[in-house]
């Protein structure tokens, strides 16, 4: 178990990517918070337009949460874009400069290297973009709580355990959920990274694009469109198949009460049930299998492609 | 003697290129072999083979076990330099040390650090910072540090000067080297090596043309600095190759009679260059 440790320890050597974008991304937001520059979306800035204080308590929560929400999808898209390029450069980078030849005298078999890879790809980053997002929140939280009582306000209120503890959990759902949905896809690249003769952006890309136009031109179908889109996007659709009236909001509100429109409509999402309905879809567990089978198609291209040649 | 390595039939096509062609030979522990052939006779293929890093046909065994399928166990015993300068560049010195001791149930530390101790390598540099040399380095302190039962060395002074390659091979010998150990080198460099090496193997177009130990070539084979009063006489005896010297001629024996040659000028022990080129040549004729 402690190789396997070691192992992970040495993609994180490898790949600084993976603590310093997220360390980025919270320095960015502590500069604007700083500097004075955070709106929190729909509570309209904390400067005392639409103070949060006039709200009940319960919808304090609900706006806090839709800000945090804000904060951890920027931490995570991030985070995707860190995961995808790691993947597409795990099994890759060592052909490339010949290094592979010394991982392989070593005696690792294959199938734990490549499943190292896939835990720091499927496992580590999510739970370190989970970290970076309650970073972001307590950062945009205490900046909050500062700003309030320089204008004679509460600051207290932005420490309310139910909107931090509410936003971590909400990271951590989304983080889990993200793993599971985005695995197979993990898998996929670790596959094209652990084939490609050279350039294994291209070999994974082109191949889906290709398939792609041809169903369209061809076939005159989306099938291929839909199915692509959907497993990299179908994660939210899923999750919001219960709330989703909430992108239906009018834009031109004055900002107390849209604060207020938002509220409401976020009181009818049905988050467990969502959940429940995310958990139990075909998809998901299909998705899953899929992953195991690319992750044991990229062990396998691993093990026997011959270097030599 | 038990054989660490049997190989029987060995043989690896690409394309239509016989890298390989039913290779046969058998290495016992305790040896030094020097693996030496042209570029492209089949001696990295050989090696790969070995280390279970290609496919081949015909029967391999690696201490014991079947190299391709159990590549894993293997790596255990067998310690490889596949090429110089494959060590990761991004990793730090120190990093590497650390990942090789978790990985690595032979690698003795201590051993590691006392070698890199001796040579400029500071454990805070990247691999990327190092000269070629001190790459070359780092990677025989780690390979010596893992206490191997077979290691195979390819080209492994490659880019070193002089000085550091004879510090190389001597401390391969003097620290490294034991009886229950077994070194397979492969190296253009033969008359630096050819001192150290209890066997030879000579491969040429895919094939063994030469599988001798040294005691075996120092009986059989006689180099004679002949007079050119002597030649024609010389030629009788069918010499296996003809050099040209400073008013002698160097003639290359095999089975001849040691008293015979004695008469005909100097006998002495041919060097393994000159053995390599004759052989090859004989070979191809």
């Amino acid at each position: 178990m402690s190789r396997f440790f070691w192992l992970i320890r040495r993609e994180l050597w490898e790949h600084k990517a993976i603590w310093v974008a997220p360390a980025i991304v919270v320095a960015c937001l502590l500069l604007l918070v700083v500097t004075g520059n955070v709106h929190l979306g729909p509570i309209g800035g904390i400067n005392g337009d639409a103070p949060l204080a006039a709200f009940p308590p319960e919808t304090q929560v609900k706006l806090l949460l839709i800000a945090y929400a804000g904060l951890a999808l920027v931490v995570f898209m991030v985070m995707g874009i860190v995961a995808f390029f790691y993947s597409l450069d795990s099994l890759y980078a060592d052909r490339r400069d010949r290094s592979v030849l010394f991982w392989k005298s070593l005696p690792l078999s294959d199938a734990e290297t490549v499943l190292s890879k896939f835990v720091v790809a499927a496992v580590v980053i999510p739970l370190v973009a989970l970290l970076a997002a309650f970073v972001a929140q307590l950062v945009v939280a205490a900046g909050g709580s500062v700003k309030l009582s320089m204008s004679g306000m509460a600051g207290g209120i932005m420490w309310q355990p139910e909107a931090i503890l509410g936003g971590f959990m909400m990271a951590l759902l989304w983080s889990i959920t993200a793993m599971l949905w985005y695995a197979p896809i993990v898998g996929y690249l670790m596959l094209a990274s652990a084939w490609a003769p050279k350039g294994p952006f291209l070999w994974a890309v082109l191949p889906p694009v290709a398939i792609w136009v041809l169903d369209r031109v061809v076939l005159r179908s989306e099938h291929v469109g839909d199915f692509i889109t959907d497993r990299l996007f179908g994660l939210y659709r899923l999750l919001g198949s219960r709330g989703e009236q909430v992108g239906d909001l009018p834009d031109k509100l004055p900002s107390d009460q849209a604060g207020h429109a938002v509220a409401t409509k976020i009181s009818d999402i049905d988050l467990v049930g969502a959940l429940q309905d995310f958990y139990t879809s075909t998809e998901l567990w299909l998705g899953v299998v899929a992953a195991g089978l690319l992750l044991a198609a990229a062990m396998w291209v691993r093990r026997y492609r011959d270097e030599t040649t | 003697m038990t054989d660490l390595i049997v190989a029987r039939g060995l043989g690896k096509t690409f394309g239509s290129t016989r890298a390989l062609n039913d290779v046969s030979f058998s290495v016992g522990s305790g040896r030094i072999v020097g693996l030496i052939g042209p570029n492209g006779a089949g001696k990295t293929t050989a090696l790969k083979a070995l280390l279970g890093l290609t496919r081949f046909d015909g029967a391999l065994s690696v201490l014991g076990l079947d190299p391709y399928r159990q590549r894993h166990r293997l790596m255990q015993d067998v310690c490889f330099i596949a090429d110089v300068a494959v060590l990761p560049r991004w990793i730090r010195v120190h990093q590497l040390i650390k990942l090789v001791a978790a990985t690595h149930p032979r690698f003795r530390r201590e051993v590691c650090e006392q070698f890199l101790s001796r040579s400029d390598v500071k454990q805070t540099s990247r691999v990327k910072e190092l000269s070629k040399g001190m790459v070359t380095q780092l990677h025989l302190a780690l390979v010596m540090a893992i206490d191997a039962r077979l290691l195979v060395l390819d080209e492994p002074t490659l880019g070193l000067d002089i000085l550091m390659r004879k510090q190389f091979y001597e401390t391969l010998l003097n620290e490294y080297f034991d009886e229950q150990r077994t070194i397979l080198v492969t190296t253009h460099q033969v008359e630096e090596i050819e001192h150290i090496l209890t066997d030879l193997l000579f491969i040429d177009r895919g094939r063994i043309v030469l599988d001798a130990s040294m005691d075996e070539v120092h009986e059989s084979y006689a180099q004679v600095a002949v007079r050119p009063e002597h030649m024609a006489a010389a030629r009788t005896h069918q010499p296996l190759a003809e050099r040209q010297g400073l008013g002698r001629t160097h003639m290359l024996f095999r089975g001849a009679d040691r008293a015979e040659l004695a008469r005909l000028g100097e006998v002495g022990v041919p060097s393994v260059a000159d053995l390599f080129v004759a052989t090859i040549q004989g070979a191809r004729a």
